[in-house]
């Protein structure tokens, strides 16, 4: 396939091509940035403090200029890829999993576990996740896991009240009747003939939330309330050239203009599947 | 009606009691809270006396009875920091961070209401586009990082405005922008879609053949309907708001109870922490409290 039939194909399905590239981008430099990363990312360099980019007057050796450490930005934003992406995964997983089987029991069995569940996820979504993400960072400190548990606990609500309403509409198809009839069990029927059909909304929802994931993240570690330092995280270093922002701005812009090209393309990319996969589903 | 309110009363207050009692064990998970709660240099005298008072060496349930009564006589310990009551502390900062979430709340409208409309109306074509690539770009700029940018270019580089703390209107320019920027996107979305439906209703056939002209259809009866999900939305999303304003407070230096929360968590001053969450979540419950009321007042159906 030459790259014009495939310019052609991407344009009769509205496919994003370049949001599509930097999406596996991500997945691949989050996999590879050790090898990727020209420089020791925690390599303090004196000789080379406030360097400024290459397109402000500085050189090719630190592309993306030097933090009051001397290390490389360029670097530090390849390493950080781990860490947003690695939160990312692991919330969506941890919550999208307890959400669905939340959702999918509230929706299947309704009454008052149904009521239950639906008034914890209110509860739980109308939260400041932030605050209780302080909370945790000066009573168990802050850490990888707390910022996982804490996004995961705004997450699961969301995926609860999705599935269940997904489910409250299949549930009185003819099919599910039919199997019912038959004698299927209920879980059997969640299982078999449920989950199947609300996939798709499924990962269309996760895609959607891991731009969410990214941000709220950043804003976590930008607090000091996520991942501690000296690990390199894009919230991190934003924060760390706040001080400096007068005599060297691209500490703080440039991992913070990673953190806004990742999440466009995140939230691109899940918008077109949702057209795609999901025509139906909105708002989310 | 009565029943209503009062229903909706003991749920707020439950609420309340929720997060008072999961601030609790988190404050006894990590050790004894005389660590937390207590100055590095405090004498084993001061430990002893304060583990004496806050019954410590009582089971769980009857501490959090201690706090709890504490609480409603208005005595949440003192700040590590200065030694000032916390009440003291935090009471001084809520006014700001109020105002700051009520004038981004007055941006993101005057951006998010035209946009919404637009993109309903010119469905498919340039503004809705615009619209929508605005929202886009709304959801994936991250608020701390967009204030940082704000603040480089109109206070360090072409000194148009202060960059931090409070004073005159000036200082509100940059922080309400940023915080209404932040919460236009999923407005803008919202109202997007409920003016589609709206528009396709048949009140607005009928406004359109009785000759009213277009703008009025629109803006008046069109947006009135369409508006309902969205304050719905702007209810249930208040504590969100006000949230997303602690990283705004701490990128401009605002004196509020964001900021507050933030140094407390800085210098582990947990006793203002904690008041800090709790008037927080206060202030999203009383929210929550009053729209679901003023609903019951609007809309008989809900009383129930």
């Amino acid at each position: 396939m030459t790259l014009t039939s495939i310019r052609r194909f991407a344009r009769l399905r509205r496919l994003p091509l370049l949001p599509l590239a930097m999406v596996a981008a991500t997945v691949l430099v989050a996999l590879f940035a050790d090898v990727l990363a020209p420089h020791d990312p925690l390599g303090i360099n004196p000789a080379a403090r406030q360097m400024p980019p290459v397109f402000a007057g500085g050189s090719w050796e630190h592309p993306l200029g030097t933090d009051r450490l001397g290390r490389d930005v360029f670097s530090r934003i390849v390493l950080g890829t781990q860490i947003s992406l690695g939160v990312a995964v692991a919330t969506i997983l941890l919550g999208g999993l307890i959400g669905t089987v939340l959702g999918l029991v509230a929706g299947y069995r309704g009454g008052w576990i149904d009521a239950l569940v639906m008034r914890s996820a209110d509860g739980f979504l109308a939260f400041p996740s932030i605050l209780l993400a302080l909370v945790l960072a000066v009573t168990v400190g802050p850490s990888f896991t707390v910022v996982v548990v804490v996004l995961a606990l705004v997450l699961w609500a969301r995926f609860a009240r999705l599935v269940r309403g997904e489910v409250l509409a299949i549930k009185e198809r003819d099919y599910i009747l039919l199997a019912r009839v038959a004698g299927a069990g209920g879980a059997y029927i969640v299982w078999r003939h449920i989950l199947p059909n609300i996939l798709n909304t499924l990962v269309v929802l996760c895609t959607l939330q891991v731009g969410w994931a990214i941000i709220v993240e950043a804003s976590l570690t930008f607090l000091g309330a996520g991942v501690p330092p000296p690990t390199p995280t894009w919230g991190g270093m934003v924060a760390e050239g706040l001080d400096y922002i007068e005599s060297a701005w691209w500490i703080s812009v440039m991992p913070g203009l990673a953190i806004l090209l990742v999440v466009f393309s995140y939230n691109t990319v899940g918008d077109w599947l949702r057209d795609v996969l999901d025509p139906q589903l909105r708002n989310v | 009606m009565t029943r209503l309110i009062l229903s909706r009363l003991v749920q707020a207050l439950a609420t309340l009691l929720v997060t008072s009692l999961i601030v609790f064990v988190l404050a006894r998970s990590s050790g004894s809270p005389a660590d937390l709660v207590l100055p590095t240099d405090a004498t084993p005298a001061e430990r002893a006396l304060y583990i004496e008072r806050m019954g410590l060496d009582r089971p769980i349930a009857e501490q959090y009875l201690i706090f709890l009564r504490d609480a409603v006589q208005g005595d949440f310990g003192v700040s590590i920091r200065t030694g000032a009551p916390a009440t003291e502390l935090v009471f001084d900062r809520v006014g700001r961070t109020l105002l700051l979430a009520t004038a981004g709340l007055a941006v993101a409208l005057l951006i998010s209401l035209p946009l919404g409309v637009m993109a309903a109306v010119h469905r498919g074509r340039g503004w809705d586009r615009f619209s929508m690539g605005f929202a886009l770009l709304g959801q994936s700029t991250p608020a701390f990082w967009l204030g940082i940018v704000l603040i480089l270019i109109f206070a360090v580089w072409l000194r148009w405005l202060p960059s931090s703390g409070v004073g005159g209107w000036q200082h509100y320019v940059l922080p309400s922008l940023v915080l209404g920027w932040s919460i236009s996107a999923g407005i803008v979305r919202l109202l997007r879609s409920s003016m589609l439906e709206v528009l396709d209703a048949e009140f607005i056939k009928l406004a359109r053949t009785k000759g009213l002209r277009e703008p009025v259809v629109v803006w008046k009866h069109a947006l009135r309907n369409a508006l309902i999900p969205v304050v719905t939305f702007i209810g249930f999303m208040y504590g969100v708001i006000i949230a997303s304003g602690v990283v705004i407070e701490v990128v401009f230096g605002w004196p509020g109870l964001g900021y507050l929360a933030y140094e407390s968590t800085l210098w582990r001053d947990f006793p203002v922490l904690q008041l800090s969450v709790l008037v927080y979540t206060a202030i999203i419950v009383g929210i929550n409290f009053l729209v679901d009321v003023s609903y019951g007042l609007i809309d008989p159906r809900i009383r129930t």
